[in-house]
């Protein structure tokens, strides 16, 4: 279970837009990706590919059962250990015994966020294991003593200075700020981690029912050296993260790198089949995966049952004006952005994320690119409609059930326009209202307010009526 | 007066009712009077069924359906039986188009709901694609940007018709702000409900704007350019955001600063 | 953990949820052939970071020489096609031969493997880890050198897709490498070389 953060999104989001610098830096990266997004759906038809991913992911979590079951059972055939995991205690309680099992003191990671869910790392820093982040972008945020920014790009809202400064503090290195020396550097720390790793631990981006095997994308090369170099590998997989067979990766494959705005496919796509076979002269001797529920099964057969079809691609993130201010850490869960703010109330509950769907102006860029056709904003609405119902103070509702009474009919409501022309007498300045009280103040804080005009439309219509043909 | 080209006729109703908005009806009445000129300019006849109130837009994204429907439904009464509906906002008549058959399904106006959704147009839309007008001929001389209000954009799927009324005016120079579909910030509810965000996101939108050097900021929503001219009035920037609507008004004489002549 | 109370949640949940059937038909992506093979290739690769030489047999050995010149140190994956030819032109460069085993694939300059196949539509090579294909020969050392023969390209991921099972069935892993390693988690700054490889080369030899 995470550590719930901290305050609201409100004052979470007040921290981020008086960063300075973090706009920038997410500004340049969102306006990279978006040109990286067209580039890879050039030429091809884009709403076809997407539905045709929807199609998949739909047939695929609608059989879920089945394809986890065939999953397993092929996965077994090649000697690896599936377990499932309803908890994120069960998840790591499972990797804790393995971690005991073979005496391991140093774990090298690929990008995880089910590890972020349930809390992996701290659980194995309480257990005397050294977890090292491999992923650049993780590393970063490792050494920085935060979470990740973003789904794919953790260190999105770093610098290049403020990574200079976390090496040299961390490793009492003299490095400058060119990011291909940083980098360097880092792959010189890594390299000795990932000799001397006891287990290495990943994330899946897709299993494969067929075959039992499952896939793992990265541009940097820590999921193979993760896969390959250390005796023990463990595999952290959300539920729904499955196809049927080899052919719909086929299409999910680019599906994913296009939406995450990578040129093309990522530099490896590793697949894992099992551990190695006896003639291979390498390979780790065990292959675990830990298919993890955490509350997605609650989600299946529910109003809000598409977004288990995600596929954790991050266009989403990528086009949203609210992220784009604010960055991934003022969502206060592990899932930011249009799919954090559906996520994170119906996996972490309403009391942790009940004000993230309000975290957004509900602008609909992000249903406007899913690859597979997720109705966010939908799912959006909905969730209001369910936190309103459960969390909504009085004052609101008050507020909204008289709102509703009054203009429900057009006398009332013409009633109450003409009281609230003579309420605002006192507000108003030159025909603005520049400072106004509660409610109302949450808008001249920083904006000026129109007057209520002189005469409303239907009024001046019912003046000059006869002139109309 | 007449637009130089006679409309294309693409099933052009032979009345228009207006819905016109609780946002235009009490505070911007003349987004509602330019949009009435310009539909008679057309020669299109226009009624204004008053039994409307609000869509129940802000109800709806709080998370009140049953408030949303109550105001709702006097849309419903007022537009029974009108032969098309014609708004100045995208974003209102995105709630009616999108919104309100899933909100009415399972109730006795779920038909009805259905049918208003088919009937009704966004002004910029209902202009170019149903009355099939190719230009607008007037002049209006100023550097003007254009806003894509985000419902209109992507629920309503508008693509360009309000840049192809804007583009047949003469001295009007067209140029855009480098990300013109990117939310202002308005949101609705969102507006007070994190004000300091959709401050922020005012500013970036003003920012890009002012970039451009135009002197007029125009869209077809006016949520959104209240919000914009509420924090540009403040901030004391010079740009006049102006409804699309006004501006062809004004461009077609038949309008002076936003007053009828 | 119970396997059976797991899928019997998620069965439950599910029942009532309608399932489409998977598309028949799936349309073309970036990553579909379009008939091209070597020209594809070198162009996708090149894109990629990589670089691809088309080589006659016979000329083998010398290409070899001259793209290894300045490696000092080098570990080879015993098997790799036209290995005869490799070594040679290793020799010529005066590289010398590490035990291309883990420690050797940690200390060599240069890294020479085969591949199953390549992908003409994404410039990608296929590795798979088997007997006589230590999987760090391609993975540790800063470069790497492929070996492919070009009746083993095939257009895109259709056909690399349609020979995964066959391949997954016969080894414990695969990898479809598209270049240098890389990343851009600096300021968005794309920076080759990370954890992989920093230089790919594939020579391409003539059936």
């Amino acid at each position: 279970m995470r550590d719930v953060s901290a305050g609201t999104f409100e004052q979470r989001a007040h921290v981020g837009l008086q960063t300075p610098g973090l706009a920038a830096a997410l500004g340049r990266a969102m306006d990279h990706r978006a040109v990286q997004r067209t580039q890879a759906f050039a030429g091809t038809d884009e709403p076809a590919v997407r539905a045709a991913g929807e199609a998949i992911r739909a047939h695929t979590v609608a059989n879920l059962d089945h394809y986890l079951e065939r999953f397993a059972e092929n996965a077994a055939t090649r000697g690896t250990k599936v377990v499932f995991a309803t908890t994120a205690a069960e998840a790591v309680e499972y990797v804790l015994r393995v971690l005991r099992d073979h005496g391991a003191e140093l774990v090298v990671k690929g990008k995880s966020m089910v590890s972020e869910e349930i809390g992996l790392n701290p659980a194995l820093g309480s257990a005397g294991v050294e977890v090292i982040e491999t992923d650049l972008g993780e590393y970063i945020v490792q050494l920085a003593g935060e979470t990740p920014a973003h789904i794919t790009t953790p260190a999105v809202h770093k610098t290049r200075g403020q990574v200079r400064d976390l090496f040299n503090r961390a490793h009492g290195a003299d490095l400058s700020d060119d990011p291909a020396e940083l980098t360097r550097f880092a792959r010189g720390v890594l390299r000795e981690k990932f000799l001397a790793a006891d287990v290495g631990i990943t994330g899946v981006n897709f299993a494969v029912a067929e075959t039992g095997s499952f896939t793992i994308v990265t541009n940097e090369g820590n999921a193979r050296m993760c896969t390959s170099l250390p005796r023990v590998h463990i595999a952290l997989m959300g539920m729904e993260r499955i196809v049927p067979s080899f052919r719909e990766l086929s299409l999910m494959l680019p599906l994913l790198t296009a939406s995450a705005a990578g040129l093309g496919v990522t530099a490896y796509v590793t697949f894992v089949n099992g551990p190695r076979q006896p003639e291979e002269p390498d390979g780790p001797e065990e292959v675990h995966v830990v298919v993890l529920d955490n509350g997605r099964s609650a989600i299946l057969g529910s109003e809000f049952h598409s977004v288990m079809h995600c596929i954790r691609c991050g266009a989403c993130l990528n086009v949203c004006p609210v992220f784009r201010r604010v960055g991934g850490h003022a969502y206060g869960a592990v899932y930011c952005g249009p799919i954090g703010a559906v996520l994170a109330p119906l996996l972490d509950g309403f009391n942790a994320a009940g004000d993230l769907p309000h975290a957004s102006s509900l602008c609909v860029a992000c249903t406007e690119v899913c690859p597979v056709n997720i109705p966010l904003h939908e799912c959006l609405l909905g969730l209001r409609r369910e936190i309103a119902r459960s969390r909504a103070t009085r004052g609101e509702r008050f507020a909204f059930a008289w709102w509703g009474r009054l203009w429900g009919n057009a006398r009332t409501y013409r009633w109450s326009a003409r009281l609230a022309r003579i309420g605002q007498l006192p507000l108003v300045r030159r025909r603005r209202i520049r400072r106004a009280p509660f409610p109302l103040s949450r808008w001249t804080s920083a904006r000026d307010m129109p007057a209520l005009a002189r005469g409303s439309f239907r009024e001046r219509w019912k003046r000059t009526e006869g002139r109309g043909p | 007066m007449r637009s130089s080209d006679e409309p294309k006729t693409v099933q052009r109703p032979a009345r228009v009712s207006l819905f016109v908005t609780c946002l235009v009806d009490l505070l911007f009445p003349e987004v509602g009077e330019a949009t009435v000129l310009l539909l008679r300019d057309l020669g299109v006849p226009v009624d204004f069924p008053d039994a409307q109130t609000c869509c129940g837009q802000p109800a709806l994204n709080s998370g009140f359906p049953d408030e949303a429907r109550r105001t709702a439904r006097t849309l419903l009464d007022a537009f029974e039986g009108a032969e098309a509906v014609v708004s100045p906002s995208g974003s209102c008549t995105a709630m009616v188009r999108e919104h309100f058959p899933p909100l009415f399904q399972g109730t006795r106006d779920e038909t009805r709901a259905r049918d208003l959704a088919a009937r009704t147009y966004e002004l910029s839309e209902f202009l170019v694609d149903v009355l099939g007008v190719d230009r607008v001929a007037g002049s209006y001389a100023a550097r003007v940007t254009y806003h894509d209000s985000c419902h209109g954009l992507r629920e309503l799927h508008l693509s360009g018709q309000g840049r192809k009324l804007l583009a047949g005016i003469d001295g009007l120079e067209l140029v855009e702000m480098a990300r013109p579909e990117q939310c202002c910030g308005f949101g609705g509810t969102f507006s007070v409900r994190l004000p300091e965000m959709a401050t922020a996101m005012a500013d970036d939108k003003l920012e890009q704007a002012s970039a451009t050097g135009a002197d007029v900021l125009v869209g077809g929503d006016t949520g959104c350019l209240m919000h914009l001219a509420g924090r540009a009035s403040r901030k004391g920037i010079h740009l006049r955001p102006m409804h699309l609507a006004v501006l062809l008004a004004e461009a077609r004489g038949l309008m002076l600063s936003g007053t009828v002549r | 953990m119970d396997r059976r109370a797991f899928l019997g949640v998620v069965r439950r949940r599910l029942a009532g949820v309608a399932a489409p059937d998977l598309p028949s038909d799936l349309p073309p992506t970036f990553a579909t052939g379009d008939g091209r093979l070597f020209d594809r290739f070198a162009a996708e690769l090149e894109i990629a970071g990589g670089e691809a030489i088309h080589v006659r047999l016979d000329e083998l050995s010398a290409r070899v020489a001259v793209r290894v010149a300045g490696c000092a140190t080098v570990v080879v994956a015993p098997v790799v096609d036209h290995r005869e030819a490799v070594l040679e032109g290793l020799a010529h460069a005066g590289c010398r031969l590490l035990e291309p085993g883990r420690d050797g694939a940690a200390r060599a300059d240069l890294g020479v493997t085969g591949a199953v196949l390549g992908v003409a539509a994404t410039g990608s090579v296929l590795l798979a880890a088997a007997q006589g294909a230590p999987r760090t020969v391609g993975l540790l050392p800063p470069f790497h050198l492929v070996v492919l023969p070009e009746d083993r390209l095939v257009p895109g991921f259709e056909e690399l897709f349609e020979q995964m099972p066959a391949l997954a069935a016969r080894s414990s892993n695969l990898v479809l490498v598209t270049g240098p390693s890389r990343t851009a988690d600096i300021e968005m700054t794309l920076v080759r070389g990370v954890h992989g490889p920093g230089r790919v080369t594939v020579l391409v030899v003539a059936a």
